[in-house]
Protein backbone atom coordinates (compact mmCIF):
# COMPACT_ATOMS: atom_id res chain seq x y z
CA UNK A 1 0.00 0.00 0.00
CA UNK A 2 1.80 3.25 -1.11
CA UNK A 3 0.95 5.82 1.90
CA UNK A 4 0.06 9.05 0.46
CA UNK A 5 2.76 12.13 0.75
CA UNK A 6 2.05 14.42 3.84
CA UNK A 7 4.09 17.44 3.69
CA UNK A 8 5.23 18.21 7.52
CA UNK A 9 3.84 20.74 9.11
CA UNK A 10 5.41 24.66 8.53
CA UNK A 11 7.62 25.62 10.41
CA UNK A 12 6.45 29.23 10.63
CA UNK A 13 3.48 30.12 8.84
CA UNK A 14 5.18 33.09 7.29
CA UNK A 15 8.59 30.59 5.78
CA UNK A 16 7.84 28.18 2.77
CA UNK A 17 10.06 25.57 4.01
CA UNK A 18 9.01 22.37 4.50
CA UNK A 19 11.97 20.88 6.59
CA UNK A 20 12.44 21.54 10.77
CA UNK A 21 15.49 23.51 9.65
CA UNK A 22 15.22 26.84 12.34
CA UNK A 23 14.79 30.00 10.62
CA UNK A 24 18.29 31.82 9.72
CA UNK A 25 17.11 34.63 11.76
CA UNK A 26 16.71 32.30 15.01
CA UNK A 27 20.39 33.04 15.39
CA UNK A 28 20.14 36.58 17.09
CA UNK A 29 15.93 36.77 17.39
CA UNK A 30 14.13 36.10 19.86
CA UNK A 31 10.98 34.17 18.51
CA UNK A 32 7.65 36.16 18.61
CA UNK A 33 5.78 34.14 20.53
CA UNK A 34 7.46 34.69 23.70
CA UNK A 35 8.11 30.98 24.11
CA UNK A 36 12.26 32.02 25.17
CA UNK A 37 13.14 34.19 27.71
CA UNK A 38 16.12 36.49 26.96
CA UNK A 39 17.72 36.58 30.22
CA UNK A 40 17.12 33.72 32.78
CA UNK A 41 18.76 33.64 36.40
CA UNK A 42 19.44 30.35 37.91
CA UNK A 43 20.83 30.51 41.77
CA UNK A 44 23.68 28.59 42.46
CA UNK A 45 22.96 26.13 45.59
CA UNK A 46 26.35 24.70 46.32
CA UNK A 47 28.21 28.57 46.14
CA UNK A 48 27.00 31.64 48.00
CA UNK A 49 26.14 34.47 46.41
CA UNK A 50 26.60 32.89 43.01
CA UNK A 51 24.11 32.86 39.97
CA UNK A 52 24.34 31.52 36.16
CA UNK A 53 22.51 33.85 33.69
CA UNK A 54 21.54 32.30 30.72
CA UNK A 55 21.66 34.94 27.91
CA UNK A 56 19.62 34.12 24.84
CA UNK A 57 20.52 34.83 21.40
CA UNK A 58 24.13 36.42 22.53
CA UNK A 59 27.65 35.25 21.44
CA UNK A 60 31.38 36.22 22.77
CA UNK A 61 30.51 39.99 22.02
CA UNK A 62 28.43 39.90 24.83
CA UNK A 63 29.69 37.42 27.00
CA UNK A 64 33.39 38.07 27.03
CA UNK A 65 32.65 41.76 27.29
CA UNK A 66 30.68 41.58 30.78
CA UNK A 67 33.07 38.85 31.91
CA UNK A 68 35.81 41.05 32.32
CA UNK A 69 33.81 44.14 32.77
CA UNK A 70 32.98 41.87 36.29
CA UNK A 71 36.18 41.32 37.35
CA UNK A 72 36.87 44.82 37.54
CA UNK A 73 34.73 45.01 40.01
CA UNK A 74 36.35 44.31 43.61
CA UNK A 75 32.97 43.28 44.92
CA UNK A 76 33.56 40.14 42.09
CA UNK A 77 35.11 36.70 43.55
CA UNK A 78 34.26 34.65 40.23
CA UNK A 79 33.11 35.68 36.80
CA UNK A 80 33.57 33.45 33.51
CA UNK A 81 31.16 32.71 30.61
CA UNK A 82 30.74 29.61 27.90
CA UNK A 83 28.90 29.02 24.95
CA UNK A 84 27.59 25.52 25.78
CA UNK A 85 26.70 24.54 22.16
CA UNK A 86 28.40 26.57 19.15
CA UNK A 87 24.55 25.63 17.65
CA UNK A 88 22.56 27.30 19.76
CA UNK A 89 22.77 30.95 20.32
CA UNK A 90 23.29 31.79 24.17
CA UNK A 91 25.55 32.01 26.56
CA UNK A 92 26.15 31.18 30.67
CA UNK A 93 27.65 33.72 32.87
CA UNK A 94 28.45 32.84 35.57
CA UNK A 95 29.27 35.54 38.85
CA UNK A 96 30.25 34.95 42.47
CA UNK A 97 29.64 38.10 44.33
CA UNK A 98 31.85 38.60 48.06
CA UNK A 99 28.42 39.55 49.59
CA UNK A 100 24.89 39.57 49.16
CA UNK A 101 24.55 43.37 48.92
CA UNK A 102 25.88 44.18 45.95
CA UNK A 103 24.31 40.66 44.91
CA UNK A 104 25.48 38.98 41.48
CA UNK A 105 22.56 40.00 39.85
CA UNK A 106 23.11 43.68 40.54
CA UNK A 107 27.45 43.30 40.25
CA UNK A 108 26.07 42.32 36.45
CA UNK A 109 23.51 45.55 36.38
CA UNK A 110 26.39 48.14 36.87
CA UNK A 111 29.05 46.02 34.89
CA UNK A 112 26.28 46.64 32.13
CA UNK A 113 26.38 50.34 33.17
CA UNK A 114 30.02 50.94 32.94
CA UNK A 115 29.87 49.37 29.81
CA UNK A 116 27.19 51.66 28.43
CA UNK A 117 29.34 54.56 29.91
CA UNK A 118 32.85 53.25 28.31
CA UNK A 119 30.81 52.83 24.63
CA UNK A 120 29.13 56.13 25.73
CA UNK A 121 32.77 57.64 26.19
CA UNK A 122 34.00 55.64 22.70
CA UNK A 123 30.97 57.16 20.64
CA UNK A 124 32.01 60.93 22.19
CA UNK A 125 35.70 60.35 21.12
CA UNK A 126 35.29 59.26 18.15
CA UNK A 127 33.09 61.66 16.90
CA UNK A 128 35.95 64.47 18.26
CA UNK A 129 38.17 62.55 16.65
CA UNK A 130 36.45 62.31 13.06
CA UNK A 131 35.60 66.04 13.20
CA UNK A 132 39.47 66.36 13.69
CA UNK A 133 40.96 64.49 10.79
CA UNK B 1 66.89 47.17 38.96
CA UNK B 2 65.50 50.36 37.28
CA UNK B 3 63.71 49.28 33.37
CA UNK B 4 62.91 52.06 30.80
CA UNK B 5 60.61 51.89 27.73
CA UNK B 6 61.13 51.84 24.26
CA UNK B 7 57.96 52.36 22.31
CA UNK B 8 58.57 51.02 18.63
CA UNK B 9 55.92 52.49 16.96
CA UNK B 10 53.39 55.75 16.83
CA UNK B 11 56.63 56.66 19.87
CA UNK B 12 56.22 60.62 19.42
CA UNK B 13 53.60 61.84 21.55
CA UNK B 14 52.66 59.27 23.65
CA UNK B 15 55.35 57.74 24.63
CA UNK B 16 55.09 55.42 27.86
CA UNK B 17 51.67 56.65 28.22
CA UNK B 18 50.74 52.71 29.01
CA UNK B 19 53.61 52.62 31.57
CA UNK B 20 52.40 55.96 32.82
CA UNK B 21 48.88 54.83 32.82
CA UNK B 22 50.64 52.14 35.61
CA UNK B 23 52.02 54.76 38.09
CA UNK B 24 50.61 55.34 41.67
CA UNK B 25 48.74 52.33 43.17
CA UNK B 26 48.15 50.54 40.26
CA UNK B 27 48.83 46.80 40.36
CA UNK B 28 51.58 44.98 38.39
CA UNK B 29 49.58 45.79 35.01
CA UNK B 30 52.77 44.25 33.12
CA UNK B 31 53.25 41.39 35.59
CA UNK B 32 52.57 38.15 33.25
CA UNK B 33 49.83 35.95 34.41
CA UNK B 34 49.07 38.83 37.43
CA UNK B 35 45.51 38.52 38.72
CA UNK B 36 43.42 41.03 37.02
CA UNK B 37 41.04 43.64 38.88
CA UNK B 38 42.40 46.68 39.66
CA UNK B 39 41.82 49.02 42.37
CA UNK B 40 41.33 52.20 40.17
CA UNK B 41 37.59 52.47 39.95
CA UNK B 42 37.01 51.57 35.46
CA UNK B 43 34.63 55.19 35.62
CA UNK B 44 38.29 56.91 35.86
CA UNK B 45 40.04 54.92 33.66
CA UNK B 46 37.21 55.30 31.18
CA UNK B 47 37.88 59.17 31.42
CA UNK B 48 40.82 58.52 28.98
CA UNK B 49 39.56 56.55 25.85
CA UNK B 50 41.29 58.52 23.41
CA UNK B 51 40.42 57.74 19.50
CA UNK B 52 42.80 59.24 16.51
CA UNK B 53 41.86 58.28 13.09
CA UNK B 54 44.72 57.84 11.70
CA UNK B 55 43.26 57.38 7.58
CA UNK B 56 39.54 58.39 6.41
CA UNK B 57 39.19 57.43 2.69
CA UNK B 58 35.84 56.87 0.90
CA UNK B 59 35.98 52.75 1.38
CA UNK B 60 38.28 52.57 4.82
CA UNK B 61 39.22 54.16 7.90
CA UNK B 62 41.94 53.48 10.19
CA UNK B 63 41.86 54.95 13.72
CA UNK B 64 44.02 54.04 17.18
CA UNK B 65 41.70 53.57 20.33
CA UNK B 66 43.39 54.00 23.48
CA UNK B 67 42.27 53.05 26.88
CA UNK B 68 39.56 50.47 27.20
CA UNK B 69 39.61 46.71 27.76
CA UNK B 70 40.56 44.37 24.85
CA UNK B 71 37.11 43.08 25.43
CA UNK B 72 35.41 46.22 24.75
CA UNK B 73 37.37 46.17 21.59
CA UNK B 74 36.70 42.82 20.53
CA UNK B 75 32.99 43.60 20.75
CA UNK B 76 33.48 46.61 18.86
CA UNK B 77 35.29 44.66 16.11
CA UNK B 78 32.18 41.48 16.08
CA UNK B 79 29.74 44.25 16.49
CA UNK B 80 31.02 45.79 13.23
CA UNK B 81 31.48 42.54 10.80
CA UNK B 82 28.25 40.98 12.02
CA UNK B 83 25.63 43.13 13.76
CA UNK B 84 25.58 46.05 12.11
CA UNK B 85 22.42 46.14 9.80
CA UNK B 86 22.12 46.73 6.18
CA UNK B 87 20.18 46.14 3.39
CA UNK B 88 20.81 43.23 1.07
CA UNK B 89 18.89 41.41 -1.51
CA UNK B 90 16.96 38.51 0.32
CA UNK B 91 14.11 37.39 -2.19
CA UNK B 92 14.22 37.11 -5.49
CA UNK B 93 11.53 36.45 -7.94
CA UNK B 94 12.92 35.36 -11.97
CA UNK B 95 10.55 36.08 -14.08
CA UNK B 96 12.89 34.37 -17.39
CA UNK B 97 16.01 33.42 -17.23
CA UNK B 98 17.40 31.66 -20.75
CA UNK B 99 21.39 32.70 -19.87
CA UNK B 100 23.84 29.94 -19.08
CA UNK B 101 23.80 30.96 -15.07
CA UNK B 102 20.95 29.16 -13.58
CA UNK B 103 18.16 30.73 -11.24
CA UNK B 104 19.62 30.15 -8.36
CA UNK B 105 23.37 31.11 -9.45
CA UNK B 106 21.94 34.55 -10.30
CA UNK B 107 20.20 35.14 -7.44
CA UNK B 108 23.41 34.45 -5.07
CA UNK B 109 24.91 36.82 -7.27
CA UNK B 110 22.16 38.92 -6.47
CA UNK B 111 22.31 38.91 -2.74
CA UNK B 112 25.71 39.38 -2.57
CA UNK B 113 25.96 42.82 -4.25
CA UNK B 114 26.29 45.51 -1.61
CA UNK B 115 23.56 47.76 -1.38
CA UNK B 116 23.71 51.16 -0.23
CA UNK B 117 21.11 52.76 2.46
CA UNK B 118 21.36 55.39 5.63
CA UNK B 119 18.45 54.10 6.17
CA UNK B 120 19.44 50.75 7.08
CA UNK B 121 19.22 51.04 11.28
CA UNK B 122 17.85 49.38 14.14
CA UNK B 123 14.81 50.78 15.12
CA UNK B 124 12.20 52.59 12.80
CA UNK B 125 11.74 55.39 14.92
CA UNK B 126 15.21 57.03 14.59
CA UNK B 127 14.45 59.87 11.66
CA UNK B 128 17.78 60.41 9.83
CA UNK B 129 19.02 62.33 6.89
CA UNK B 130 18.45 59.51 3.16
CA UNK B 131 21.98 61.06 1.97
CA UNK B 132 24.50 62.65 3.20
CA UNK B 133 24.80 66.36 3.88
CA UNK B 134 20.96 67.06 3.15
CA UNK B 135 19.55 66.69 6.75
CA UNK B 136 17.11 70.11 5.86
CA UNK B 137 14.25 68.75 3.29
CA UNK B 138 13.40 65.59 3.68
CA UNK B 139 10.09 65.81 1.76
CA UNK B 140 8.33 62.12 0.80
CA UNK B 141 9.12 59.67 -2.06
CA UNK B 142 7.13 60.38 -4.98
CA UNK B 143 7.12 56.02 -6.03
CA UNK B 144 5.73 54.81 -1.96
CA UNK B 145 4.57 58.28 -0.55
CA UNK B 146 6.92 57.39 2.41
CA UNK B 147 8.84 59.80 4.14
CA UNK B 148 12.10 60.08 2.72
CA UNK B 149 14.08 59.59 6.59
CA UNK B 150 11.61 56.41 7.01
CA UNK B 151 13.94 54.18 8.50
CA UNK B 152 13.66 50.46 7.09
CA UNK B 153 11.94 48.34 9.69
CA UNK B 154 12.97 43.93 9.61
CA UNK B 155 10.66 42.62 8.20
CA UNK B 156 9.44 40.14 10.98
CA UNK B 157 8.78 43.44 12.66
CA UNK B 158 6.55 45.62 9.81
CA UNK B 159 2.89 44.80 10.32
CA UNK B 160 2.34 43.69 6.81
CA UNK B 161 1.49 40.51 5.43
CA UNK B 162 4.28 39.91 3.48
CA UNK B 163 6.84 42.42 1.99
CA UNK B 164 5.86 46.90 2.18
CA UNK B 165 7.90 49.57 1.20
CA UNK B 166 8.49 50.27 4.83
CA UNK B 167 10.48 47.18 4.91
CA UNK B 168 11.49 45.99 1.29
CA UNK B 169 12.87 47.82 -1.28
CA UNK B 170 12.79 46.41 -4.84
CA UNK B 171 14.88 46.13 -7.87
CA UNK B 172 13.74 45.30 -11.44
CA UNK B 173 16.62 43.85 -13.62
CA UNK B 174 15.34 43.09 -17.46
CA UNK B 175 17.09 42.95 -19.65
CA UNK B 176 17.45 40.99 -23.26
CA UNK B 177 20.26 40.39 -25.59
CA UNK B 178 19.65 41.68 -29.13
CA UNK B 179 23.06 42.38 -30.30
CA UNK B 180 25.97 39.80 -31.90
CA UNK B 181 28.90 40.71 -29.20
CA UNK B 182 28.21 39.11 -25.90
CA UNK B 183 26.21 41.52 -23.51
CA UNK B 184 27.42 41.85 -19.73
CA UNK B 185 24.33 42.58 -16.99
CA UNK B 186 25.80 44.61 -14.41
CA UNK B 187 23.97 46.76 -11.55
CA UNK B 188 23.70 49.06 -13.66
CA UNK B 189 20.47 47.66 -14.98
CA UNK B 190 19.13 46.56 -11.42
CA UNK B 191 16.89 49.72 -11.14
CA UNK B 192 15.87 50.16 -7.58
CA UNK B 193 12.26 50.88 -7.06
CA UNK B 194 12.82 53.68 -4.04
CA UNK B 195 16.44 54.99 -5.86
CA UNK B 196 16.61 57.88 -2.82
CA UNK B 197 16.44 55.10 0.10
CA UNK B 198 18.48 52.12 -1.55
CA UNK B 199 20.44 51.27 -4.32
CA UNK B 200 23.51 48.96 -5.62
CA UNK B 201 26.74 50.42 -3.80
CA UNK B 202 28.71 50.13 -7.08
CA UNK B 203 30.84 52.47 -6.70
CA UNK B 204 28.32 55.54 -7.68
CA UNK B 205 28.89 59.16 -6.29
CA UNK B 206 26.34 59.04 -3.71
CA UNK B 207 25.57 62.74 -2.84
CA UNK B 208 24.25 62.86 -6.35
CA UNK B 209 20.85 60.74 -6.66
CA UNK B 210 20.60 61.96 -10.50
CA UNK B 211 23.89 60.20 -11.47
CA UNK B 212 23.85 55.97 -12.11
CA UNK B 213 27.24 56.38 -13.03
CA UNK B 214 29.95 55.10 -11.04
CA UNK B 215 32.96 57.99 -10.21
CA UNK B 216 35.60 55.85 -11.99
CA UNK B 217 38.10 58.02 -10.35
CA UNK B 218 37.23 56.95 -7.10
CA UNK B 219 37.67 53.31 -8.40
CA UNK B 220 34.23 52.99 -8.81
CA UNK B 221 33.00 50.23 -11.39
CA UNK B 222 29.41 48.40 -11.81
CA UNK B 223 29.29 44.60 -10.52
CA UNK B 224 29.01 42.32 -13.18
CA UNK B 225 26.13 40.19 -12.48
CA UNK B 226 25.60 37.74 -15.77
CA UNK B 227 26.91 37.53 -19.68
CA UNK B 228 24.60 37.10 -22.18
CA UNK B 229 24.56 36.13 -26.15
CA UNK B 230 22.44 37.00 -28.49
CA UNK B 231 18.41 36.03 -27.88
CA UNK B 232 19.23 35.45 -24.34
CA UNK B 233 16.67 37.36 -21.75
CA UNK B 234 16.95 37.53 -17.77
CA UNK B 235 14.03 39.48 -16.06
CA UNK B 236 13.93 39.79 -12.45
CA UNK B 237 12.24 41.52 -9.33
CA UNK B 238 14.24 41.21 -6.19
CA UNK B 239 13.61 42.53 -2.48
CA UNK B 240 16.01 43.77 -0.40
CA UNK B 241 15.81 43.86 3.32
CA UNK B 242 17.06 44.58 6.54
CA UNK B 243 19.32 42.04 8.02
CA UNK B 244 22.53 41.45 9.54
CA UNK B 245 25.91 39.61 9.15
CA UNK B 246 24.85 36.86 11.76
CA UNK B 247 22.18 36.12 9.62
CA UNK B 248 24.44 35.88 5.96
CA UNK B 249 27.36 37.44 5.27
CA UNK B 250 25.45 39.49 2.53
CA UNK B 251 24.47 41.95 5.69
CA UNK B 252 28.08 42.39 6.37
CA UNK B 253 29.36 46.08 6.37
CA UNK B 254 32.32 45.07 6.31
CA UNK B 255 35.32 43.95 3.86
CA UNK B 256 37.91 43.43 6.77
CA UNK B 257 37.35 44.92 10.71
CA UNK B 258 40.48 44.05 12.52
CA UNK B 259 42.43 45.17 15.32
CA UNK B 260 46.14 45.12 16.02
CA UNK B 261 48.28 45.72 19.24
CA UNK B 262 51.36 47.49 19.10
CA UNK B 263 54.38 46.38 20.99
CA UNK B 264 56.28 47.57 23.91
CA UNK B 265 59.21 47.04 24.28
CA UNK B 266 61.57 47.71 27.62
CA UNK B 267 65.03 47.56 28.35
CA UNK B 268 66.94 46.53 31.30
CA UNK B 269 69.36 49.16 32.60
CA UNK B 270 72.66 47.44 31.30
CA UNK B 271 71.15 47.75 27.82
CA UNK B 272 69.80 50.81 27.69
CA UNK B 273 72.65 52.10 28.88
CA UNK B 274 74.92 50.66 26.05
CA UNK B 275 71.98 51.86 23.47
CA UNK B 276 71.71 55.37 25.06
CA UNK B 277 73.80 56.31 22.38
CA UNK B 278 71.01 55.16 19.53
CA UNK B 279 68.72 56.13 21.94
CA UNK B 280 69.33 59.73 22.16
CA UNK B 281 69.50 59.73 18.19
CA UNK B 282 65.96 59.46 18.04
CA UNK B 283 64.51 62.71 17.13
CA UNK B 284 61.45 61.83 18.30
CA UNK B 285 62.72 61.05 21.71
CA UNK B 286 60.70 57.98 21.64
CA UNK B 287 62.45 56.85 24.94
CA UNK B 288 63.22 58.75 27.88
CA UNK B 289 64.61 57.77 31.66
CA UNK B 290 61.61 56.38 33.54
CA UNK B 291 61.12 55.72 37.60
CA UNK B 292 62.66 52.60 38.61
CA UNK B 293 59.78 50.26 39.09
CA UNK B 294 59.76 46.69 41.15
CA UNK B 295 57.40 45.14 39.55
CA UNK B 296 58.58 45.26 35.88
CA UNK B 297 61.45 43.06 37.03
CA UNK B 298 58.97 40.66 38.18
CA UNK B 299 57.77 40.97 34.55
CA UNK B 300 60.95 40.40 33.03
CA UNK B 301 62.91 38.74 36.02
CA UNK B 302 66.34 38.27 34.47
CA UNK B 303 65.85 38.83 30.78
CA UNK B 304 67.58 42.11 29.97
CA UNK B 305 64.90 43.26 27.76
CA UNK B 306 61.65 42.36 27.14
CA UNK B 307 58.72 43.11 23.94
CA UNK B 308 55.38 43.03 25.41
CA UNK B 309 51.89 44.26 24.00
CA UNK B 310 51.44 47.75 24.35
CA UNK B 311 47.71 47.65 26.62
CA UNK B 312 44.80 49.20 25.71
CA UNK B 313 45.94 50.56 22.62
CA UNK B 314 44.07 49.33 19.58
CA UNK B 315 44.63 50.03 15.94
CA UNK B 316 41.68 49.80 13.91
CA UNK B 317 41.34 48.97 10.40
CA UNK B 318 38.01 48.93 8.77
CA UNK B 319 37.30 48.35 5.28
CA UNK B 320 33.30 48.88 3.90
CA UNK B 321 31.64 46.93 0.92
CA UNK B 322 30.20 50.27 0.04
CA UNK B 323 26.90 49.50 2.04
CA UNK B 324 27.54 52.21 4.26
CA UNK B 325 30.86 55.27 4.56
CA UNK B 326 33.37 53.28 6.79
CA UNK B 327 33.15 55.75 9.95
CA UNK B 328 29.17 55.00 9.80
CA UNK B 329 30.65 51.50 10.42
CA UNK B 330 32.33 52.20 13.10
CA UNK B 331 29.54 55.10 14.66
CA UNK B 332 26.70 52.56 14.27
CA UNK B 333 29.22 49.56 15.96
CA UNK B 334 29.04 50.81 19.42
CA UNK B 335 26.96 47.88 20.92
CA UNK B 336 24.63 50.16 23.68
CA UNK B 337 21.56 48.62 22.69
CA UNK B 338 22.36 44.99 23.01
CA UNK B 339 23.78 45.83 26.52
CA UNK B 340 20.39 47.91 27.31
CA UNK B 341 18.14 45.17 26.07
CA UNK B 342 20.38 42.19 28.50
CA UNK B 343 19.84 44.86 31.16
CA UNK B 344 16.54 45.63 30.99
CA UNK B 345 15.64 41.93 30.89
CA UNK B 346 17.90 41.11 33.78
CA UNK B 347 15.88 43.97 35.54
CA UNK B 348 12.87 42.16 34.69
CA UNK B 349 13.34 38.77 35.61
CA UNK B 350 14.54 39.74 38.87
CA UNK B 351 11.87 42.06 40.09
CA UNK B 352 9.18 38.97 38.83
CA UNK B 353 11.21 36.74 41.11
CA UNK B 354 11.30 39.08 43.59
CA UNK B 355 7.10 39.63 43.09
CA UNK B 356 6.57 36.06 43.16
CA UNK B 357 9.10 35.39 46.77
CA UNK B 358 6.81 37.99 48.49
CA UNK B 359 3.15 36.91 46.98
Amino acid sequence: MVMPFTPPALVSPLSNTFWNKPDDFDVWRLPDDDSVQKVTVQKDTMVPNAVTLVIEREDHTVGNLLRMELLEDKEVLFSGYRVPHPLEPAIQLKVQTKSEDPGPVKAVDTAIERSVATLDKIGEAFAKAKARH
Amino acid sequence: MAYWALEALDGSKTALSSLDRVEGTDPPAYKLGCVRGTTTPLLQMTDKIEIEVKELTEDSITFVLSGCDTSTANALRRVMIAEVPTMAIDKVEVLANSTVLHDDFISHRLGLVPLFSLLARWGDKELVPYRHGDAATYGTDSETGLPLDQTFRFNRDCDCMTTCPKCTADFTLEVACNQDETLEVTTRELKPDQPLRCYAADGRRREDDGDFEPDASAGGEHILLVKMRKGQKLHIRASAQLGIGKEHAKWSPCCTAVFAVDPTVIFSEKVYATMRDFVDACPKKVARPHEPRDYLVADGANEESCVGERERHFRFTVESTGALKPEEIVERAVLKKKLRDVQANLIAVVDNEEAIGRG
